[in-house]
């Protein structure tokens, strides 16, 4: 009798045991940090920045041509600029 | 510029093929101080470009010569729409009769991938935060910082061997705060040295211990103040957090450690009126 109650209040999620909803906290919270993770834009990673200014003019004399220079606050690599 | 134009498939592949690109950080934020050499050269481009009274913004497209002498400027407001950007360079190119360069070339100048973050400290958990504005909006993307708690921070707040269920345990203010610190939105203010934090807390529950491990419900709220224009605290931060944590009883050690915002709000002002903008927060341990 007392199992069935139990059982019953489980059913109606009354109570749930605890790890059954600790798995669900933490597969809901690695859901919402993938979530935010997959918004970002990595298209601009495509683009071939080269490591420094330096070797990007060293490469630029080397090949004859344009060096393309984006001066910025921040990080780009991680989004806060 | 980022989720933007630098974000454009007609961009990406100008740059790609006719350019050699490097973009440059003035303040070097989360970076390793640039040679020398490196910041005499900045200085150079950047006195010539005031001397010849081009574009002199620290936010700027400067195209060089291959002899390096500035060739071309746009500004930040005209290099962020891919429809001047695009021509702009599309000029060059063609004024400049350019080929595509060569696999090879573009392999032999290409930056490694920045290393992931490692634990200064011996035993040092490092989280990795992320945060974006929650209307999902492409224009400012998604920002990232990392912290490093030391052993004798975690270890302060870490369940002890014998924990029972139920068993609740506040992470030292400091500790938190430190991570409060960086629970801002890609804004334009990015150096989490300015956010304040006016208060808040973080705690540990145990919600279940079996086979040496124990797991872990986190809860945590804060307020913050961050600059907005010219007043340092002119932008408020309210974030209520949710998470889980697993500890390794035999380790003495966290192997999993996350957490998100469950409301998270960005709020400042314009002309008084309030601009309130919502906000998602994402904090996960490093592997």
């Amino acid at each position: 009798m007392r199992m069935r109650y139990f059982t019953a209040l489980v059913m109606l999620g009354v109570l749930v045991p605890a790890t059954r909803a600790d798995d669900a906290d933490e597969a809901r919270t690695l859901r919402q940090i993938q979530r935010i993770k997959d918004s970002d834009s990595t298209e601009w990673r495509r683009i071939p920045w080269a490591a420094s200014l330096l070797d990007a003019e060293r490469a630029a004399k080397d090949e004859n041509r344009p060096v393309f220079l984006f001066t910025h606050d921040g990080n780009l690599d991680t989004g806060r600029c | 510029m980022r989720v933007g134009p630098l974000s454009d498939d007609k961009i990406i592949d100008l740059l790609t093929k006719y350019f050699v690109p490097v973009w440059l950080s003035n303040d070097h934020f989360q970076l390793a101080a640039p040679s020398d050499a490196e910041q005499s050269e900045v200085m150079r481009i950047y006195r010539e470009r005031e001397r010849r009274h081009l574009a002199t913004g620290t936010v700027c497209v400067v195209v060089l010569a291959p002899d390096a002498s500035v060739a071309a400027t746009l500004r930040l407001h005209q290099a962020a729409d891919p429809e001047i950007l695009g021509p702009f360079l599309q000029k060059i190119v063609d004024d400049g009769k350019l080929n595509p360069r060569s696999a090879e070339a573009i392999r032999a100048t290409t930056a490694a991938s920045p290393p992931l973050a490692k634990p200064r400290t011996e035993g040092g958990m490092v989280l990795h935060v992320l945060t974006r504005f929650a209307d999902m909006k492409p224009n400012r993307g998604v920002s990232q910082d990392w912290l490093e708690w030391t052993p004798a921070e975690w270890s302060a707040f870490a369940p002890a061997k014998d924990a029972a269920v139920r068993a609740v345990q506040t992470v030292p203010k400091e500790t938190a705060y430190n991570l409060f610190r960086r629970l801002y939105p890609p804004w334009a203010t990015w150096d989490p040295r300015k956010c304040q934090v006016v208060g808040g807390t973080l705690t540990t529950a145990v919600v279940a211990v079996e086979g040496g491990e124990i797991r872990l419900r986190l809860e945590g709220e804060g307020e913050m103040r961050v600059p907005v224009g010219d007043d340092p605290v002119g932008g408020k931060i309210t974030v209520r957090l949710v998470g889980a944590a697993r500890y390794d009883t035999a380790r003495r050690a966290f192997t999993s450690f996350a957490l998100v915002s469950d409301r998270a709000e960005f709020l400042r002002y314009w002309k008084g009126a309030p601009l309130p903008a919502k906000m998602m927060v994402g904090v996960e341990m490093e592997p």
